[in-house]
């Protein structure tokens, strides 16, 4: 075998039986992140699918320390366990806050700019599956413009493009942001390590594919994470102190078909609304790119 | 050491006397002076606690449900809107048994627009499974919170401490500062069983399937019903070490009452002085001042049901369409106990009014009298 | 149940919840072939050695190659890499230069004076005639596994075709001979020795088995009028003159090569190489042209005229001493059995060319007079029932005598084959039936996302092949572009990608955990090598 370490910590610590769906990304994230983030971590998370898999009383997948939290107080309980551990002599401890796109972006969204604003030490992740999957796929701002939802039909699909958390993030100018995708590990990883290291409100944007919300294939999850990275839907980067960008990653830009002919949801969209979309996602790249380029000045 | 102080400031002080360690609240009149004074201590270290400045009430409430989940003593202060904002994290704190203590101002509910007080915003928490103390002085707010970490952290309930706004939050009084030794000696330090913690890793409040979630609830119910023995062994040892005494139900005037006055709150310090001034006159009427609501002190006060006297409740609350909250809670009370009493329903003093000794008066005429409606609500001093 | 906590707080984990339950198809190893490996047809297991080239090994990669090749120096130079033309990267970018890098593995056991250590020898005594790829083969293998051989030829060095057919500009004879030195290490090698001619079959009889692979030699005539003047010889005893050593020269001569084969377009080269003005003359057209596509190509570089649909019918002397060579025009008509359109003359379209040499390069056969009895039947097929019946049991075949594809790589697997066979005919075991054909690993079982494609410039660099046969890191370059088909290369994509840590890494390579595996497939999709599939239904 390669000379890659037998031992992860997941992988030691029984992170086995979970009931997520086949070919489910969140997991894949979740294993990674705790992976490197280590035993000395402790899981805020509210209702979603990463902690309705988690399993029911008395069992539980997480190796760490979890607790639940209502939909919308995610961040805030994330900074309440913080002070908390401070308060106990703790302070080495990692909070992870480990929230979908719905209760980010939209029920946490107060709470979440809140703990940003005060720059609260908590590392944030978003694992976004772009709609309201646990409770049954039903739309959320976090879902991508034209596609399908149980709340979005085809008769009337999403209208509006997909709400860009990263830029109010950045707005808030919080010490790291990054975006990381499953099917991209190494970089993700490195991410995670980096905002481990970093103090205050660190935001990981994370992309997880769902394969009965999305109408793909189980198996397609990493090849559909992979499409929206070099196809630009969801580029890889990251922004230190709101200023500093780096974009870690450059995509082949590869049409915009090869990403959404491998998910259902999709497959009501009509030419014109793929054509809209696709010139969305070039002025969306390259308006953030040229944003954040002009402080290039200051490089990493 | 006796210092005139608002009650807020009671709260104030309090807070700080039983070293709690993460604060979190929001601004809200009439709570806002609680707040400031908290910011105030925390800020210059006299307070060694963390005050998180959150954007809302559910936000504090949520903070504190995880600062307590890592077994430190929590605390926040609020009232009417806030409270009700916090309402699907209050069910949070008492299904996962976390000892949060809080105060709520009392202020009536909006809409319309109002910052003046009425119990309504913390009666209609009744069902939320937290504890619920009602203070009619500043002494007894400083008293009443630290005893309530104590109750509370030895119970695994959440407890709230409701005095009326204005009357009581900006109204000055002495009060009897302990010292913080004393207190100490009281009140130890919070140890939490069950917390988060890496060397134990645990996963608190997951789904709970049907088989199971009742028999959690249950262990809540208990918990409530072994409370009054642990309230009144608290205040036993309080009194033992603090000197002051406070009962479930206090009774003031009741010898040979022919009319008692159930009431809690600045409304029962008003009763008060006007039970003392009709007694003077010869008027046998009496006065029941109820300090909890959470749990009802069912026990307590149908041992004070032993004569014939003509009963009433005055409620600064109402739930419409049915009465006043505490009214319901006494007939409730009286009806398990097999206490046959006619019990009359009076409303005042709803968003801030005045309750006047001359409505006081009134009511104890209107007893005397039979002239008050003992089937529906009586409503003082109501222009219609 | 027992004892509740207080609060809802989990101390329990999930493991007990074996999720193996809700799969529905299960991955596993597909145990597919490389398509190299698969078309070699010596049997190398090119896979093997381009993993270890990743690394820079080539000790090891040569290793490896001669365990069923015994000639990668001269392969390197001159076989027709079926291996490159399948390779799997084909359409993706360009195939890898596999012939290269053997060739520079060959070169490597030059420079190094490598000599695998000879075992000491046991009773055991074994003729091997023909010292061409077969016979080498053979008699390497056999002496690798410490039986004495005696290797007869008729020539005067060993080589066969390799010495004796195969031009020096396509392979150097001091790497020829180098390798042969070699590859006969222990090997008792006694030229200039005929069968038929200076001993027979009967006089081996005390050896305990023979292998006879004295291969193809013998020019099919062209049975055409004066064919047997003086200035028309076969292409090969041509080739044998000149590599021979003997001195010829066609300065101002006009040459004519009759045939489409390799045979043919040596002949031609070398003549053109050697000064003369050199015609081709092939009956069918260059579709269908039995010489390696590469062999034509290089030919139609240098000034050769290729003549097509032309078939020489009759040969005169003319009065100056040169030959008048009437040939007829052809044109294709209905397939042969091999599938090629048979060549139908064009009546009266008859012309004549004058030449002063002509070489006739139409095919060859064996020639199997010398082994008493042996004969071919009605089929094709060898037919041994002649033979003398004491010799019958201990004679092997291989070679060009076989009725199988006329190259170096199938004469070296002839030769190798042989020499299991005898080695288990000795020591009276049978010999391990071969396993099923398996499947062999397609472009769609490979995930290209993981390999970067060559830009066009690094493209066209490759196209010569020629820096990566002599320059080790471009060597080593170009092995790290081998995707590895159907064999796992350990790169982790399995383990990590698995959303319920259902693959497991072992010593003996990735295993499924059936009790958790949910059956998603993205550890087979995403498996860059195609190693991994799914297969339907739960797998216990």
């Amino acid at each position: 075998m390669n000379d890659r370490p037998d031992y992860e910590f997941c992988a030691g610590h029984d992170f086995y039986g979970h009931t997520a769906c086949p070919g489910c990304g969140e997991k894949i994230l979740f294993r990674h992140v705790l992976d490197v983030l280590g035993p000395d971590t402790m899981v805020v998370a509210p209702a979603g699918c990463g902690a309705v898999t988690d399993g029911v009383f008395p069992h539980s997948l997480s190796p760490v320390p979890y607790l639940h939290v209502p939909f919308g107080a995610t961040p805030s309980a994330a900074a309440g366990v913080r002070a908390g551990l401070e308060m106990s002599g703790r302070s080495h401890v990692t909070v992870l806050a480990w929230a979908g796109d719905g209760a980010t972006f939209d029920i946490g969204m107060g709470a979440l700019s809140a703990i940003a604003e005060r720059n609260e030490n908590v590392l944030y992740v978003c694992y976004d599956n772009e709609a309201y999957m646990n409770t049954g796929m039903q739309r959320s701002s976090a879902t991508p413009q034209g596609s399908w939802t149980t709340t979005t039909p085809a008769a009337r699909l999403k209208d509006e493009p997909k709400k860009d958390i990263d830029a109010i993030m950045a707005a808030h100018r919080i010490p790291y942001l990054a975006t990381g995708s499953p099917a991209y590990l190494d970089d993700l990883k490195a991410k995670v390590q980096r905002a481990k290291d970093i103090q205050g409100l660190r935001f990981l944007h994370l992309y997880s594919p769902c394969p009965p919300g999305w109408k793909s294939d189980p198996a397609d999850s990493i090849a559909i994470a992979r499409m929206a990275v070099e196809s630009n839907v969801f580029p890889l980067y990251e922004l230190y102190d709101g200023e500093r960008f780096r974009l870690t990653h450059e995509s082949e830009s590869v049409p915009l078909e090869e990403y959404l002919k491998l998910q259902g949801r999709f497959r009501f969209m009509s030419d014109e609304d793929a054509k809209a979309m696709q010139d969305s996602v070039e002025r969306s790249f390259a308006g953030m790119v040229a944003r954040h380029d002009k402080s290039k000045v200051k490089q990493v | 050491m006796k210092q005139v102080m608002s009650g807020n400031e009671a709260v104030s002080k309090a807070v700080k006397l039983s070293r709690v360690q993460v604060i979190s609240a929001y601004p809200i009149t009439p709570q806002t002076t609680i707040s400031e004074k908290l910011s105030e201590i925390c800020g210059s270290g006299e307070l060694d606690a963390r005050f998180v400045k959150v954007e809302s009430e559910h936000s504090a409430m949520a903070t504190l449900i995880g600062a307590a989940s890592t077994g430190v003593r929590s605390f926040t202060a609020t009232s009417a809107q806030g409270l009700a904002l916090m309402h699907e994290l209050l069910f949070w704190a008492s299904g996962a048994r976390l000892p949060i203590v809080m105060v709520d101002v009392n202020r009536a509910m909006a809409a319309p627009w109002t910052i003046w007080c009425d119990q309504t915003d913390s009666v209609a928490q009744r069902d939320t499974g937290w504890m619920q103390f009602y203070c009619w002085s500043n002494q007894e707010i400083l008293d009443t919170v630290i005893c309530s970490f104590k109750i509370a952290e030895q119970l695994l309930v959440p407890t709230m401490i409701c005095f009326d706004g204005f009357f009581i939050s900006h109204t000055h009084e002495a009060v009897d500062l302990p010292s913080q030794k004393l207190v100490d000696s009281f009140l130890p330090p919070r140890r939490a069983e069950y917390r988060l913690d890496t060397d134990e890793p645990r996963t608190f409040s997951g789904g709970t399937m049907p088989n199971m979630f009742m028999e959690f609830r249950h262990k809540l119910h208990s918990a409530f019903e072994r409370a009054q023995t642990v309230i009144d062994e608290t205040y036993a040892q309080f009194e033992g070490s603090f000197g002051r005494s406070y009962q479930a139900v206090e009774p003031y005037f009741t010898e040979e009452a022919e009319s008692t006055l159930i009431v809690t709150g600045s409304a029962a310090s008003t009763a008060f002085h006007t039970v003392r001034k009709l007694r003077e006159r010869g008027r046998k009427v009496g006065l029941l001042r109820l300090r909890q609501l959470r749990p009802f002190p069912a026990e307590a006060l149908c041992a004070q049901m032993k004569n014939d006297s003509a009963i009433a409740v005055l409620d600064r609350n109402l739930s419409p369409g049915t009465g006043g909250v505490f009214a319901q809670e006494v007939r409730a009370a009286l009806s398990r106990n097999d206490v046959g009493k006619q019990v009359h329903e009076f409303v005042a003093g709803l968003g801030g009014r005045d309750i006047t000794v001359s409505d006081i008066e009134r009511i104890f005429d209107d007893l005397e009298n039979n002239s008050a409606n003992s089937t529906d609500i009586n409503w003082v001093g109501l222009n219609q | 149940m027992s004892e509740m906590p207080e609060l809802p707080v989990s101390q329990a984990r999930m493991s007990w919840n074996k999720t193996g339950s809700w799969r529905s198809s299960t991955p596993g190893h597909q145990g597919k072939l490389p398509p190299c490996n698969f078309n070699c047809p010596a049997g190398e297991d090119i896979r093997g050695y381009l993993d270890l080239m990743k690394k820079g090994k080539v000790s090891d990669a040569f290793k490896l190659l001669t365990k069923a090749n015994p000639l990668p120096a001269v392969c390197g130079n001159v076989c027709y890499h079926p291996c490159q033309t399948n390779c799997n990267r084909h359409n993706f970018d360009t195939e890898l230069q596999i012939r290269s890098v053997e060739r520079l593995i060959g070169d490597w056991g030059i420079e190094t004076g490598f000599r695998p250590t000879l075992p000491a020898t046991g009773s055991k005594r074994v003729a091997v005639i023909g010292a061409g790829p077969a016979g080498l083969a053979a008699a390497h293998y056999l002496r690798q596994s410490g039986v004495n051989v005696v290797l007869y030829d008729e020539n005067k060095k060993p080589g066969g075709i390799l010495q004796y057919g195969i031009p020096s500009y396509r392979l150097d004879k001091d790497v020829l001979k180098a390798e042969l030195d070699r590859v006969l290490d222990g090997v008792e090698f006694k030229g200039n020795l005929r069968l038929g001619s200076d001993f027979d079959l009967a006089s081996l009889a005390e050896f305990d088995a023979i292998f006879l692979a004295t291969g193809a030699h013998t020019s099919k005539r062209m049975y055409a009028e004066g064919e047997d003047l003086p200035g028309v010889e076969s292409g090969l005893g041509f080739l044998k003159r000149v590599n021979s050593g003997e001195s010829v020269q066609f300065e101002g001569k006009q040459v004519l090569v009759v045939g489409g084969g390799n045979t043919a377009c040596d002949v031609a080269r070398t003549a053109y190489r050697l000064g003369g003005s050199v015609t081709v003359a092939y009956r069918r057209t260059e579709h269908e042209m039995p010489a390696f596509a590469e062999e034509v190509e290089q030919m139609k570089t240098e000034p050769i005229d290729l003549e097509f649909l032309v078939a020489p019918f009759r040969l005169t002397p003319t009065t100056d001493g040169r030959l008048c060579v009437a040939c007829h025009r052809m044109e294709l008509g209905e397939p042969d059995d091999d599938g090629r359109r048979r060549p139908v003359v064009i009546d009266g379209a008859d012309f004549d060319i004058t030449v002063d040499v002509v070489f006739t390069a139409i095919g060859e056969d064996p020639d199997l007079s010398a082994a008493a009895g042996l004969d071919y039947d009605s089929s094709g097929s060898l037919d041994l029932s002649q033979v003398d019946p004491q010799l019958r049991d201990k004679l092997f075949i291989g070679g060009d005598i076989l009725p199988q594809p006329r190259t170096v790589p199938h004469a070296v697997a002839s030769g190798r084959l042989a020499s299991e066979q005898i080695n288990a005919f000795l020591q009276g075991v049978q010999v391990a039936k071969p396993s099923a054909v398996a499947e062999v690993a397609t472009e769609e079982d490979v995930n290209f996302a993981y390999f970067t494609r060559l830009n066009a410039a690094q493209r066209a660099s490759l196209s010569s092949g020629q820096g990566i046969s002599s320059d080790k890191a471009a060597a080593t370059d170009e092995a790290n572009r081998c995707l590895s088909c159907g064999v796992c290369f350990e790169c982790d994509n399995c383990y990590n990608f698995c959303p319920d840590l259902a693959v497991v890494r072992t010593p003996d390579g990735y295993q499924a955990n059936l009790d958790y595996c949910k059956g998603c497939g993205i550890c087979a999709k995403e498996c860059p090598s195609g190693t991994l599939g799914m297969q339907g239904g739960r797998v216990a």
